[in-house]
């Protein structure tokens, strides 16, 4: 009896609401390359640092081929976040790097070209916890493409 | 029986509470200063601290930056607003602590200083404030202090803007000899670490604890600072004076054209240079001053000694702990502009959560060595 009365009497607080459902899974730095919306190119990402850190500014580093695999070196691949539950993105404008570029060329350009497809966005930062979704637009040869990555942070 | 009571009483944390409690001790020594070449120079600390409790820093010779920053208030003032020179209204914002200025990475509620030195010159200079201007801080610099000023900068330079940045400097290598402390919460956390029972909280702490995770506190309170060093508009009843107060939505403008902030000339490069170096400033290049939920938004508070630093909002229009906990329980109304932090739900705390709340903020209380 005793016992029964501690433990009604040792309540949880009264506010707290039960656990909250596992979020989405967490995307896998440096995971297998994914196909595009359209399926004009494959795209492999990695966060640098790695796991993506919260509040923290971090880069993407991008892998961008052709469906066979083979590496797109003159296209362009723009990074962004939001959080669609809350209305908003990140609080940092991201900057693609602009790869090789031609003397006097010194921006994103005709001209630049990124060795093995790799590009690299800096300035991102998840400066809350939760859900976010990666955008990547991408432009190559083949035309304009996108994908969307969701990310549990 | 005893036992068994005492065992049931226990509040045990989740593990997801004890995850995220993990994180938020203890507080790590200060981060370098990016731009401040000085900054852990113990003379130029000692210089700072004359500097910090200097009243001919300002134009009447009354006010020092410790006028408001009182260290017997944990370098706050205890009132509404912060006070100005002479007579005239003072400021329209409550007088933030100095005490973690070493780990934050933007200044005044909204962010329109990007270095704790920078920050330092702004009040000196504002009308309202200290009214003073580099030329006069020059000149007081020459009358009072070339003996401890030599060894720290050289000789006295001619230009009263290196002067005055220098002056920041200076007052920033004194504010990080400051910290929150360690406190009973700090115990806990190192209890929990090492899978110790611990005796460090009481069960209404605990209780205020668990709430303060469960509830969504440490959304933004997070980190060991317990700030995410963000701003959010949370829909502030603001109060006249003043007007408007925009926040954020000018303060990223501002930080940006300062030419006191990273990227400017006053900046030291105190880190590695070079070929392969990381390019400097990557909060102040990269931030996006037209973020859509900028507009009233006021950066998010460190709790470390909030007991300490009443009333509470950048408009200091909240006397007591209780009072902030009741308005995130209700978040009436809505904001002047902008709109309403999304992640924030009314919290529905009764009176007995809100005391436990209080109870557990007061576990982030410094201990006094």
């Amino acid at each position: 009896m005793l016992l029964l009365w501690a433990l009604l009497a040792c309540d949880v607080p009264t506010s707290a609401p039960a656990e909250p459902a596992a979020p989405v899974a967490p995307g896998v730095a440096g995971a297998a390359p994914v196909a595009t919306a359209a399926g004009r190119y494959r795209v492999a990402w990695s966060a640098d640092p790695a796991p993506i850190p919260f509040n923290t500014l971090f880069a993407i580093r991008t892998v961008l081929t052709d469906p066979s695999g083979a590496p797109v070196p003159d296209g362009v691949v723009l990074v962004d976040a939001t959080m669609p539950q809350h209305g908003h993105g990140m609080p940092t404008h991201p900057v693609p790097d602009p790869g090789s570029c031609p003397a006097g060329v010194v921006g994103p350009a005709d001209g630049c070209v990124h060795p093995g497809g790799v590009y690299r966005t800096e300035g991102m930062k998840f400066h809350m916890p939760g859900e976010w979704v990666l955008h990547f637009q991408v432009d190559g040869p083949a035309g304009p493409d996108a994908l969307d990555v969701h990310y549990a942070l | 029986m005893v036992a068994l009571w005492a065992t049931a009483c226990t509040p045990q944390l989740t593990p997801r509470e004890q995850a995220l409690a993990l994180t938020l001790s203890p507080v790590p020594g200060p981060p370098p200063s990016a731009t401040n070449a000085v900054a852990d120079n113990p003379a130029a600390a000692a210089l700072g601290k004359a500097l910090f409790f200097d009243p001919a820093l300002s134009a009447d010779g009354a006010r020092s930056c410790a006028s408001c920053h009182d260290p017997a208030k944990h370098f706050t003032d205890g009132q509404q607003f912060a006070a100005g020179v002479g007579a005239g209204p003072g400021g329209s914002r409550n007088v933030p602590s100095v005490e973690s200025a070493a780990w934050q990475t933007w200044y005044f509620w909204d962010g329109r200083a990007d270095s704790a030195w920078s920050q330092a010159t702004g009040p000196i200079r504002n009308p309202i404030e200290m009214n003073n201007t580099a030329a006069g801080v020059r000149d007081h610099v020459l009358a009072a202090y070339v003996a401890p000023w030599t060894p720290v900068f050289g000789p006295v330079a001619d230009d009263p803007d290196v002067v005055l940045a220098q002056v920041g400097k200076a007052i920033e290598s004194f504010e990080r000899t400051l910290s929150p402390g360690p406190a009973r919460f700090d115990q806990y956390v190192a209890d929990l670490r090492t899978g110790t029972v611990s005796t460090a909280l009481t069960e209404e702490e605990l209780r205020g604890l668990r709430l303060f995770i469960d509830s969504g506190c440490v959304n933004c309170h997070n980190g060991p600072l317990f700030t995410d060093h963000s701003f959010h508009n949370i829909g502030v009843p603001q109060v006249a004076r003043g007007g408007l107060d925009a926040g954020r939505a000018i303060g990223a403008v501002q930080v940006q054209r300062d030419p006191f902030n990273c990227l400017g000339a006053f900046a030291d490069r105190p880190g590695p240079a070079g070929e392969g170096a990381p390019e400097p400033c990557p909060e102040l290049r990269f931030l996006d001053n037209s973020f859509p939920d900028w507009p009233l938004a006021f950066k998010t508070p460190s709790l470390r000694n909030v007991t300490h630093t009443a009333p509470y909002m950048h408009d200091g229009s909240m006397a007591t702990l209780d009072a902030v906990l009741m308005f995130y329980s209700e978040l009436p109304g809505t904001p002047l502009a902008g709109h309403r932090e999304l992640t924030l739900q009314p919290l529905r705390l009764s009176a007995a959560d809100r005391a436990d709340v209080v109870s557990f903020l007061g576990t982030l209380d410094g201990i006094s060595p």
